[in-house]
């Protein structure tokens, strides 16, 4: 009986033993979806040598750059659902970019590990605009429709979500003028091109005086800048961020996901973290994956029927 | 101010900052002369190592390694007529030419000279008027980067063709070409053919790499079995590198203009950097009392070419450190050091930060001296390379095309890209097509684009797209030089001495090379057409207005071939026709065998082979046995390259995983 117990348990044994064994075992790649030395490579390098601490390995930054980052979503969902390979994820890139056009992935295919921070969008205008509060910007809109131009960072991005979502809450008809990226839509407002543009506090930041924030897309008047009102007060129940976190593809095991999680969010709540974060504009947020997956099933029902009704 | 330059300068003299800027230029160097590797790789590489450094130092490290790439881009461009990036175009005009007729020291001397010299001009400029010229370039607006990069379109068709009207057809086919991907603004995906990869277009070290070194390697390596690179004994001496700086010293009109150009041109943020040097080749060309020089191997256009681009660097800066706005790829990942050590750069950047920021700023300035130290001891080297039998040589260049168009993006299929580029540009210079104005019309096909896209939104949002258009007095100013670039020659009657280096003799051939080019460009303008059906307004209106106009082009261009007959055959004789094809497949195969059996073992049986089919009749074992080993050594020295310090992945095979 004994031996017959052996002869069944050793191989269970075998079968079991990855699952008990420590992850992570080997080196973990760390995909970056935009070019080396943009926004997700910075704080990619930034978190390295925290992750390395935390989970004893070392982490790999591999870059897949390329049509707003759908190259390296592509690529992510296509890898081996082993928690050895994880992505930098935007969102809302990865609920709209399957939504507008065919990417080469599915927004389910990806599973949050943690969103660590989040980018408010605003009304922004130079500092001598006309348009004093955002009623202002309304009234000349009302008066002269399609003459108003407001710059985005994209096509489908949160931008122009937010452009098509203020249009309809407000009634009014504006030219939404896209930019190849956050960079391009600055120089068109500084420079006087565009008439208002959606800009995150990181983005106004540099600026200082120049440029005048009207109002926020957030629930709360923002932490870096308390002062500016939000769309809400007006009446306008407008709710615009880009979030930054983690994925890895869809099947990845679950006790994988929860040691990634887990390193990822004391990270972002350290206090050194969120303090750098700050100091640029950037709101530092901790969500693990389970509430990340509700706010991105969330957002994919807001966002659904205004694409749809676009793009087809 | 003058407070904080001076600071600035002694903290970068500061014994390990010193050493810093030296190590950075050096590694710039590296990067900036091998074909694939970039700048942007180069910095973005060595960022991580600044995160421990105090910012000053992390800072001036990458300020060398910007600087000592700008430089070394001409290296390339000189030896193998390949330009390290597009800013470098215009240096292999003359800097190839040169090096043919034996004088790759004297070019490669003079882009050292040239290069410190504008870089050393627009530091002062930056450091004294940084903020007034950030103001110049928020002018830019749509109009502008269409009326810019149409410019720049004019100004490389009528240097390179020598025909206004061939120049632009290559161009507006390179617009359509940089159409393929995802259009950045619309995000309509275009001319993708069912590869997702393409999405993101086609990559710029593909293109760059495809037309200017393969077309070289096919014709005269392989084809004409051409023993060396350089066609002349090549002897480095003290005395050439004397005589060089003598004749430099007698041209600091010339040096000036090129670097004053350089530095303005390149405030434009991004098409500005690609086309500076472009513009001051022109220019240098134009006002020279010996115009017919150009083209042929002269200094003075490489010092016009290196002066401008290395002028562009800190041009390109200045966006970045008054505004935050990066004015080139390289200028970006600098935005992203800045930011790792939490500075904000902007209008706090010369208040809060300012003892780093001129730390920086002077750091640019030492890197320029450390130039043209490397670039003055270095041509010593440098130009020893290509007299290394090209049998040796030139299998280790075709290995670091295939890495380099890979390593980018990590992508195989821009390794086929590169490929058909490759052949495309051998069989256009061979119609005696040059492809300077098509890659160009690649490079700046997203600005054009964005530009004309912008430009109808805005001036439909403003009641008249042609008059916003064409109403801002900087649009009419750049109006005004394209239609003096193009309509000079002719009013000069001066066409004769803007003669293209590959300008081939009109002999008496089978193939009436004008009605081909011609032909081809219509079909696959009718491809365009039809895989272009159904896109948004927004997305498919740039690639319209690039087919009306090659279309134009391309029907004149037939009639020409009518009236006047330009007849010319591609193969000497079937023995070069077969050696071309031959050389062709053995890459092919290369490529095809990559996935299959892995980098390592595809690499070796390439190099031999290659080797093999180079050493000819003369084959016996030795050689075989050396070609083995030198087989080992450049797959071993490349795997470790970019596989341990560049972490790219590189492609291990089906059937051995190594």
């Amino acid at each position: 009986m004994q031996r017959f117990l052996i002869v069944l348990l050793v191989p269970l044994m075998f079968v079991c033993g990855p699952l008990f064994a420590d992850f992570p075992e080997k080196n973990v790649t760390y995909q970056i979806t935009f070019s080396p030395g943009g926004g997700s490579d910075v704080r990619a390098r930034h978190q390295q040598p925290y992750l390395e601490d935390e989970l004893g390995k070392k982490i790999v930054i591999q870059y897949k750059p390329g049509a707003g980052g759908s190259i390296g979503w592509a690529n992510l969902v296509k890898q081996k659902a082993d928690g050895y390979f994880m992505s930098g994820i935007n969102i809302p890139h990865i609920i709209l970019q399957p939504l507008a056009r065919k990417p080469g992935y599915e927004t389910e295919e990806i599973v949050p590990v943690a969103l660590f921070q989040q980018i408010p969008f605003g009304l922004t205008v130079l500092q001598d605009s006309p348009f004093q509060t955002l009623e202002d910007l309304i009234n000349y809109a009302k008066k002269n429709p399609a003459a108003l131009t407001i710059g985005g960072s994209g096509t489908w991005d949160a931008t122009h979500i937010a452009n098509l979502q203020f249009e309809m809450m407000a009634g009014i008809q504006t030219t939404y003028v896209p930019h190849k990226g956050g960079k391009p839509k600055q120089t068109s407002l500084l420079g006087g091109h565009t008439m208002a543009s959606w800009f995150g506090p990181n983005e106004k930041m540099p600026h200082g005086d120049k440029v005048r924030t009207l109002a926020y897309a957030t629930e709360n008047p923002i932490q870096v800048n308390p002062e500016v009102p939000t769309f809400a007060s007006y009446g306008y129940p407008l709710y615009s961020s880009v979030y930054h976190g983690v994925g890895v593809p869809k099947g990845t095991p679950k006790e994988h996901i929860e040691v990634l999680e887990k390193a990822f969010l004391k990270i972002a709540g350290l206090d050194e973290t969120k303090k750098v974060k700050l100091k640029v504009g950037i709101m530092p947020i901790a969500l693990g994956s389970e509430a990340a997956k509700k706010l991105i099933a969330d957002k994919k029902v807001a966002w659904e029927p205004i694409v749809k009704k676009f793009v087809d | 101010m003058y407070e904080g330059i001076i600071n600035g300068l002694f903290q970068a003299l500061e014994g390990w900052n010193l050493l810093l800027i030296i190590f950075g230029t050096f590694m710039g160097i590296i990067f900036g002369s091998m074909p694939g590797l970039t700048a942007t790789m180069g910095l973005a590489l060595l960022v991580p190592f600044t995160f421990g450094m105090e910012p000053a130092a992390g800072l001036i490290m990458l300020a060398g390694i910007y600087v000592g790439a700008m430089y070394a881009d001409a290296i390339p461009a000189i030896l193998i007529n390949t330009p390290g990036t597009p800013a470098a175009i215009a240096t292999t005009f003359d800097g190839f030419p040169l090096a043919q007729k034996g004088k790759a020291q004297q070019a490669l001397v003079t882009a050292a000279v040239a290069s410190f010299f504008g870089s050393i001009v627009a530091n002062i400029i930056l450091a004294v008027f940084a903020e007034p010229l950030a103001e110049i370039s928020l002018k830019f607006g749509p109009p502008e980067y269409f009326w810019l990069g149409i410019f720049g379109l004019t100004i490389i068709s009528v240097l390179s063709s020598g025909s206004l009207l061939k120049g632009y057809l290559a161009g507006f086919i390179g617009l359509i070409f940089s159409a393929v991907g995802m259009a950045s603004l619309s995000g309509d995906v275009r001319l993708t053919f069912g590869f997702p990869e393409l999405q993101s277009g086609i990559s710029l070290a593909g293109a760059l790499i495809g037309f200017f070194c393969l077309p070289e390697i096919l014709s005269t390596i392989i084809g004409k079995g051409k023993e060396t690179y350089s066609g002349e004994k090549i002897k480095p001496s003290i005395k050439v590198l004397y005589e060089t700086y003598i004749a430099l010293a007698k041209m600091p009109f010339l040096l000036l203009r090129s670097a004053l150009i350089g530095l303005f041109v390149g405030i434009a943020p991004g098409a500005g950097g690609n086309i500076a040097s472009m513009v001051a080749y022109g220019e240098a060309s134009r006002w020279d009392k010996n115009p017919e020089d150009y083209g042929k191997g002269t200094i003075k256009g490489v010092a016009a070419s290196e002066a401008a681009n290395s002028a562009m660097a800190p041009g390109s800066l200045i966006p970045l450190l008054t505004l935050g706005i990066p004015g080139s790829p390289p200028a970006a990942i600098i935005l992203g050091a800045l930011m790792l050590h939490g500075m904000q750069p902007g209008v706090e950047l010369f208040s809060t930060y300012g003892g780093i920021t001129y730390t920086f700023m002077m750091g640019l300035f030492i890197a320029a001296f450390a130039i043209l130290i490397f670039g003055s001891l270095g041509s010593f080297l440098f130009s020893r390379l290509i007299t290394i039998p090209a049998r040796s040589l030139a299998p280790v260049i075709l290995l670091m095309t295939v890495l380099g168009s890979y390593a980018i993006r990590n992508n195989l299929l821009d390794v086929w890209v590169m490929l058909l580029f490759g052949g495309i540009g051998f069989f256009l210079t061979k119609l005696s097509y040059h492809p300077a104005p098509l890659v160009l019309g690649f490079i700046l096909g997203p600005y054009i684009e964005e530009g004309l896209v912008q430009s109808t939104m805005i001036g439909g949002a403003k009641g008249g797209v042609i008059w916003y258009m064409i109403s801002s007095p900087i649009s009419l100013f750049l109006i005004g030089l394209c239609a003096i670039t193009a309509f000079w020659p002719i009013f000069f009657q001066a066409q004769s001495k803007f003669k293209p280096q590959t300008a081939i003799t009109t002999a008496k051939g089978r193939i009436n090379s004008d009605i081909l080019v011609g032909l081809i460009s219509l079909c696959l303008i009718t491809v365009v057409f039809w895989s272009t059906r159904g896109l948004s307004f927004y997305g498919v209106i740039f690639v319209n207005f690039c087919m009306f106009c090659s279309a134009i082009f391309g029907l004149v261009i037939i009639l020409r071939g009518f009236v006047k007959p330009n007849k010319i055959d591609l193969f000497e004789d079937h023995n070069e026709r077969n050696r071309v094809f031959l050389g062709f497949l053995l890459i092919f195969g290369f490529i095809i065998l990559i996935p299959i059996i892995g980098f390592l073992g595809s690499s070796l049986i390439f190099i031999v082979s290659m080797q093999t089919f180079l050493t000819g009749t003369s084959f016996t074992l030795r050689s075989a046995s050396t070609s083995v080993g030198q087989a080992v050594l450049i797959t071993i020295v490349a795997y470790y390259l970019f596989s341990m310090i560049l972490m790219v992945p590189l492609p291990s095979g089906v059937i051995f995983d190594i």
